[in-house]
This record gives C-alpha cells, sequence and structure tokens, in this order.
C-alpha cells in the first residue's frame, strides 16, 4: 500500500510538471544540441592532428574560432532579440552547426576547417540565446527557475552521453565519425523543435505593459544598470577562478600518476557532470523559493575552497570527490546565469542581449584565466597557479556577497514544502 | 653530354641494387615503406598507446633528434608534451603499416619532464649519461 501510495505522489509530482507546456520539446533541444556542441568541444584538437596537423595550425584555427565567439556573442544576443521568428532562426543556426560538422568531416584542409570552425563560433552565439529566448516565450517567468533548472540538466546529459557515444564512435570506427554523428544529431534537435507550438514562441518576453514592438528598453540603460554591471564582472570573475582549474591539476596529475592519469581525469571530468545533470532541476526552484543570492554565494563560494583544496592536497584520489565541489559552482552558475538576465531585463526586454553580454564577459575570463593560470604555473608552479586561482574566487565570492542584490521579483514560491523536499 | 651518360650509368646500375631490398621480404607497395610521421601513434611496450607524434626536432645539421609526442590524459585535457630521443624509437612492419613504439614503461614516458625547445635537456633520453 505504501508503494502504490508512493507512486501515486511520483505520478502526480511528474505529471504535474507535464502541464507545463513544451517540456519534453525544449528537454529534447537541450539534450541533442548539447550533443552536437560536445563534438567541436573535445574531438577537433585529437581530429586535426591525426589528419597531420601542426600544432601551429590547429592553435591557429582554434584561436579564430574563440575570437569569433567573443566577437559574435553581443550581436548573437541582439539578433534573437529583435526577431519574433526565433524558431526559424534557431533551426537555421541548428542546421548552420550541422553544416560546420559535416564541412569537418569532408574536408580536413586548412580552408575549409577554419571557414567550418568559424562557423560553429557564429551559430553558437545564436543557439544559447535563442533556447533561453525560446524557453522564456514558452514557459513565461513564473516557472522560469525550475524550467531552466531542466535546461541545464538535460544540456548536462547531452554532452555526457554525447561524449561517451562520440569516443566509442572515434576509437571503434574514425575521428571523422564523430562529426557525422554531430551532423545527424541535428536531425531530432530540429525535430524537438518544431514540436514546440509556434503561437507562444512568438509572444513578447518583456514584462513591460505596453504592446510595443520589443525590445523597448535602450541599450545604454542596460549597460548603465549597475546590477548587471556587478553581475558581468561576477562572471568574469567566476570564469577566471575556474576555467584553468582542471586543466592545471590534470597537466599535474598525468606528470605524477603516468597511465592511471586517463582514468582519474575522466573522473575529474564526469563527477561535476553527473551532479549538474541530478541537481540542476532542484536549483532552479530553490532559486524560485528562497532568492537568487543565496546559491550565488554559495555557488561562487565552491571556487575559492576548489582552488585552495587543490594547492593543499596532494594524492589526487583524495581529490575526485572535491570536484563535487565543481558540479555545485556549474549547477548553480548554469541556472542563475540565464535567470538572473531574465530578472534584470523583465522591463526593457532585451533578455538575450544581456545573455550575449554576459557571454562575452564569461569567454573573456575564461580565456584569461587559462592564459594566466598557464603562466604562473611554468613561472612558479602549479600551487602558485591554483592559490591565484582561489584568490580571485575570493574575491569573485566577497563581490556577490556585498554588491549583488537579490534579483527575484514578485513572491517567493512553492512555500508549501520544505525547502529541502523540493525536488 | 658525357655527365648525362654518367649518371644514366649510375641509375642503371643502382637499380638492379635497390630492387633487391622488397624481393626478399613479402612484396610491399612502394608507399608503405615511407612513414609519414605527423599525427602518427606512438605505442609502449606492451601495446599500449601513448600518443601521437605533434613535431620532429632535427640537429642544425638537419639531422633528426627527437619525435614530439603528446601523452597522456583524457580527450585532451591533461596531456603533456614529451620529446622522444630518436634513438628510442622503434620501427617495427605492422601489416602494410610500420608501427611506432618505445621500450620504456609508459609511466617512465609520461613522467618524462616536459619538453622545451630552448632546453635540449628536456628530450627524454634514459640511456645520455646525467
Amino acid at each position: 500500500m505504501r508503494w502504490r501510495g508512493g507512486f501515486r505522489r511520483l505520478a502526480r509530482r511528474h505529471l504535474v510538471r507535464q502541464r507545463m507546456p513544451g517540456q519534453l520539446g525544449l528537454d529534447g533541444l537541450n539534450g541533442f544540441v548539447a550533443g552536437m556542441r560536445t563534438a567541436f568541444g573535445a574531438f577537433v584538437p585529437a581530429y586535426l592532428a591525426g589528419q597531420g596537423w601542426t600544432q601551429a595550425q590547429i592553435g591557429l584555427v582554434l584561436t579564430a574560432e574563440t575570437v569569433t565567439s567573443m566577437l559574435a556573442q553581443v550581436p548573437g544576443g541582439a539578433i534573437v532579440d529583435v526577431t519574433r521568428r526565433r524558431r526559424l532562426l534557431l533551426g537555421v543556426a541548428i542546421l548552420g552547426a550541422a553544416a560546420a560538422a559535416l564541412a569537418l568531416a569532408a574536408f580536413p584542409m586548412q580552408l575549409p576547417v577554419l571557414l567550418a570552425l568559424v562557423l560553429h563560433a557564429l551559430t553558437g552565439a545564436i543557439i544559447a540565446p535563442g533556447i533561453a529566448a525560446v524557453t522564456v516565450a514558452m514557459v513565461g517567468r513564473r516557472d522560469l527557475g525550475e524550467r531552466l533548472g531542466r535546461n541545464v540538466q538535460f544540456a548536462s546529459i547531452g554532452s555526457g552521453a554525447g561524449a561517451a557515444l562520440m569516443g566509442l564512435a572515434a576509437s571503434a570506427v574514425s575521428e571523422r565519425a564523430v562529426f557525422v554523428m554531430a551532423a545527424l544529431l541535428a536531425i531530432p534537435a530540429i525535430i524537438s523543435l518544431w514540436s514546440l507550438h509556434p503561437r507562444p514562441l512568438r509572444r513578447r518576453v518583456s514584462a513591460a505593459p505596453t504592446d510595443a514592438v520589443e525590445p523597448q528598453g535602450s541599450v545604454r540603460a542596460l549597460l548603465a544598470d549597475r546590477r548587471m554591471q556587478v553581475f558581468a564582472a561576477c562572471v568574469v570573475l567566476f570564469h577566471f577562478s575556474s576555467a584553468a582549474l582542471l586543466a592545471v591539476a590534470a597537466a599535474e596529475i598525468t606528470r605524477r600518476a603516468g597511465m592511471k592519469a586517463g582514468m582519474l581525469i575522466a573522473a575529474f571530468v564526469i563527477i561535476p557532470q553527473v551532479l549538474v545533470a541530478v541537481a540542476s532541476p532542484w536549483v532552479g526552484r530553490l532559486a524560485e523559493r528562497i532568492g537568487r543570492r543565496p546559491l550565488l554565494v554559495v555557488g561562487f563560494a565552491s571556487l575559492p575552497l576548489r582552488a585552495a583544496l587543490f594547492a593543499l592536497v596532494d594524492d589526487p584520489y583524495l581529490l575526485v570527490p572535491v570536484q563535487l565541489l565543481e558540479g555545485v559552482a556549474a549547477a548553480v552558475f548554469g541556472v542563475m546565469l540565464p535567470l538572473v538576465a531574465a530578472d534584470l531585463t523583465r522591463e526593457s526586454g532585451r533578455f538575450t542581449l544581456s545573455l550575449g553580454m554576459l557571454g562575452l564577459a564569461g569567454t573573456l575570463g575564461a580565456a584569461l584565466s587559462t592564459t594566466v593560470a598557464g603562466l604562473i604555473a611554468t613561472g612558479f608552479g602549479v600551487d602558485a597557479a591554483f592559490w591565484t586561482l582561489a584568490a580571485s574566487g575570493l574575491v569573485a565570492v566577497t563581490l556577490v556577497a556585498l554588491a549583488m542584490p537579490e534579483t527575484r521579483v514578485g513572491p517567493a514560491r512553492d512555500r508549501s514544502k520544505p525547502w529541502w523536499r523540493l525536488s | 653530354m658525357r655527365r648525362r651518360g654518367l649518371v644514366a650509368l649510375a641509375v642503371l646500375l643502382a637499380a638492379p641494387a635497390q630492387a633487391q631490398g622488397p624481393a626478399q621480404g613479402p612484396a610491399q607497395p612502394p608507399s608503405a615503406r615511407l612513414v609519414p610521421l605527423m599525427g602518427k601513434r606512438l605505442f609502449g611496450p606492451a601495446g599500449e598507446e601513448l600518443g601521437r607524434v605533434v613535431d620532429i626536432i632535427a640537429d642544425a645539421a638537419g639531422q633528426p633528434v627527437a619525435a614530439v609526442v603528446d601523452v597522456g590524459g583524457f580527450m585532451g585535457i591533461g596531456s603533456r608534451r614529451v620529446a622522444m630521443a630518436w634513438s628510442l624509437l622503434r620501427w617495427k612492419p605492422h601489416g602494410e603499416f610500420v608501427r611506432l613504439s618505445i621500450d620504456v614503461a609508459p609511466d617512465v614516458v609520461i613522467g618524462a619532464p616536459e619538453f622545451r625547445r630552448e632546453d635540449p635537456a628536456t628530450i627524454f633520453d634514459p640511456s645520455r649519461p646525467k
């Protein structure tokens, strides 16, 4: 009897949640697109090295991709803001990414690869804000926290499953097969996208009372918003203190643990991924309940803690559970970035433009992080690099705690249950 | 005219000598005897894959000194560049290809100092006197 009651409760909980429109479509969209992007992130350098490319050539095309991605963030967000044909735009961007993957597989020569990676960077600058805009249009502001949590959950599942399957394909067939797989993933991604009801997708996403065509707030007002400035600084610091940590640690572990390091580093990558996949929806619901600020403080506080533990703990096996902290930071940050951006642009409707600006801030922080931490690690040793990252994480959490205001608008939701039972 | 005749003669004399090599072993297509090195996999003594060749280092006279190999890590995270001294490399026929391997324990190779081009001492060579 107890089981049946439990089952009924479980079923009700999930069916109630299914009332939110377009859940399945958004789940699939996030998962399949994340799987596609995994191919570009992890497999391009190995593929090109296997094709006999020199390191200088590989570095050149990857730098071109990064620079394009940086330059495209703000224009990408602005384009998504001004169109209401969000589905069409997003579909074209996904097809563009698929074309880039096919070009990589078919023509591993300098110019085609350069063009394919630049195309991928351009589509990425549309896809990320595009999915966020579609999400807001589908579920509205009220349920946004929960739905953004689920977006992050499915993106994490998609990239994890994608990496596993593509890794298998790379070793069993060829590294070229990875990019064919990525291109094929565009088909279910676009089916998911087209399964979304078209009408809500064209809605205005700003909460302003007028019927004026959005976006209506000026860009200057967005840039002058103090909350936006503080949050952008937090985003730069977040990536600065976290982006290089794993790379620096992994190189050190490889030096000390040899062949076993491969498994250790795999655990380092997978553990946060699993935690993000499990905890993100809960983070989203919690953000609607207790507000953004406490979660941001906890997520940012994990940064200096993790970097300090990496500096203090010598045994790489003991560092495996420390990677749970990366999962905490990634789950909080993945949900809070679009959620706070949506909070800050409630009136102006410049939601995806603000996402583009924050995306630019993030890529800048990450690029600085790998450069600076790499230089410090070679010049002064890895512990000095870890302490530098820990110090910047400390600055980040201090900034969040002292200067970042609560951005949630309206009353707390879901007061009926204690906060730990929000899942 | 006379020089050209000498060259032709030399080619004629050299040709049979060259033809003897492959005739003794199993028949191989000529392309299999040229080994492109960029991106080639390097294997350990037990056949475990160590990494890919990413660069070839030569001395001022053009003689190869070392092959730089990207070793270790997981999906490109945490890999290191180690320069294997040219004398360490073993070239073994493997089907119609040539397999590149090294008779040093993988953990020793992966833990070797990272190669820096301004420091010849970073070339990994266990046989070199310290």
